[in-house]
């Protein structure tokens, strides 16, 4: 039983190990674009619309209605990178049914590779939309002696978001194999269904929380540029 | 179990590859789609809430004028009726007019048709009446009674007025007096005629009128005299023509 599918090699290219993850990264990658070329090669804005298109369209509104909400801005700009997060995580996830694949989200290197693109996004959300001399200040606030403290909870937050993932993905392979050399029939399938049920959950988790960190960010800079021009 | 950092950097590759990959094949056409349709939407509903609005102006318009419609048509309506209402009226009195006039012309028929048959009874009666006193009268006529006559006529001389008694004098003074008798008068009588003349007309008793006699059996009994135009004396005839007329004026009445 393989806990990582980083472990399974399936190439290589000189020093370079190509593993179960990116392989089977590849693969989800390639399914959502082609998947996205062939619904939106043929869209229509009439009210006769396709089965795809109406998939991708209700994907898409759900998206911006969740990030309004959590925002309370305008959901454009955040819409692509959280929804592929949102997207790649639950094609993975669903996907994991399947048998032989090996879902990338049960990969630590792959979750944690997530998470250091929402700790990224975060301050490159914030830098775009508030400056960087602004969003620079946020780590000064309230006292500069709370600067080590604000950073251990910016990496502690992003450790957690990628472990979150990793263990829930994880363990659920984990326990389908332990119960498939246990009990053999039957219950395995119930346990794979509640998995995919919580793969789509962790999906939405992961893509709200990297939202909401996002989102923390932007408004508490706001609160505190238009507190200021307020304070005489 | 750890952390690949070939991996994890071809993972955040990878990622990010897939960002843009879907930001182009995803996101953007989708929401240039979505964008279109609300927008779309927008215009229809917009257009939808103009067409509502001139509806509503339409609507408002079209009240007013079913208003003003309305209005008119109360006005014309009452005009109408007064019209008729006069046009009735005038019809009516017209009517009431030729009703009146058939009616008094059919009164007037009736009555004349009345006084035609009353008048014929009345003659029919007053004949018989008078045929029948005449006959009676004549029966009883004699020398006596027209003695009697030639008293109430000197007494009815006497009772002349003043002005008619001047008249008559002045026609005896001119000898134009003339007398009728039912009979053939005596000569004491036209004396008595003559005295009565002399006493009440000309109230002079050494008088001599002059005086014609003449004999009118019509007068049934009694005695007349005539003056020119002038007329006075007592005769059954007389009393007779003033019961027929009498009897005639009560049947006109009736």
């Amino acid at each position: 039983m393989t806990l990582s599918p980083d472990t399974i090699e399936i190439f290589s290219i000189g020093p370079l190990t190509i593993n179960a993850t990116l392989v089977f990264s590849w693969v989800v990658m390639a399914l959502l674009v082609a998947g996205s070329w062939w619904v939106t090669r043929s869209l229509t804005a009439s009210g006769d619309i396709g089965r795809g298109q109406n998939v991708l369209e209700a994907v898409v509104a759900f998206l911006r209605d969740q990030i309004r909400e959590v925002t309370n801005q305008d959901p454009e700009p955040y819409l692509p990178f959280v929804g592929t997060l949102f997207l790649f995580i639950v094609t993975s996830n669903v996907l994991s049914v399947v048998p032989g694949f090996q879902a990338p989200t049960g990969s630590l290197t792959t979750t944690a590779a997530l998470a250091v693109c929402v700790f990224v996004a975060v301050p490159v959300f914030g830098i775009a939309k508030l400056g960087l001399r602004a969003y620079l200040m946020n780590y000064l606030r309230p006292s500069p002696f709370l600067l080590p403290f604000t950073i251990i909870g910016e990496l502690s937050r992003t450790l957690a978001l990628a472990v979150r993932l990793f263990g829930n993905v994880m363990s659920g392979s984990v326990i389908a194999a332990i119960l498939l050399s246990v009990v053999p029939l039957f219950f395995p399938i119930i346990m794979q269904a509640f998995g995919l049920l919580i793969g789509v959950i962790q999906a939405y988790i992961f893509a709200i929380l990297a939202i909401v960190y996002i989102a923390s960010g932007t408004e508490l800079q706001e609160r505190r540029a238009r507190a200021e021009k307020e304070t005489p | 179990m750890g952390i690949d950092v070939f991996t994890l950097i071809a993972q955040i590759v990878n990622f990010v590859v897939l960002l843009v990959l879907l930001r182009v094949f995803l996101y953007r056409p989708i929401q240039r789609v979505m964008h279109e349709r609300e927008q779309r939407i927008a215009d229809e509903h917009a257009a939808a809430e103009e067409a509502r609005e001139e509806a509503e102006a339409r609507a408002e318009e079209l009240r007013r004028e079913r208003e003003a419609f309305e209005e008119e048509r109360r006005e014309r309506l009452a005009e109408v009726e007064r019209e008729a209402e006069e046009l009735r009226e005038e019809r009516l009195a017209e009517v009431r007019e030729e009703a009146e006039e058939a009616r008094e012309r059919w009164r007037e028929a009736l009555e004349r048709e009345r006084d035609e048959l009353a008048g014929e009874v009345r003659e029919g009666a007053a004949a018989v009446l008078t045929d029948a006193l005449q006959r009676g009268w004549r029966e009883l006529a004699d020398e006596d009674l027209q003695t009697r006559a030639l008293d109430v006529f000197a007494g009815k001389l006497r009772e002349l007025g003043d002005e008619e008694r001047a008249a008559l004098a002045d026609r005896a003074r001119a000898g134009d007096l003339v007398f009728a008798t039912a009979f053939e008068a005596t000569d004491e009588q036209r004396e008595t005629l003559l005295r009565a003349v002399r006493e009440g007309l000309l109230e002079d008793e050494d008088a001599a009128p002059e005086a014609e006699f003449e004999r009118d059996p019509a007068l049934i009994a009694g005695v007349t005299l005539r003056a020119g135009d002038l007329r006075v004396g007592w005769t059954v005839r007389a009393r007779l023509d003033d019961l027929e007329r009498a009897w005639t004026g009560t049947g006109n009445d009736a």
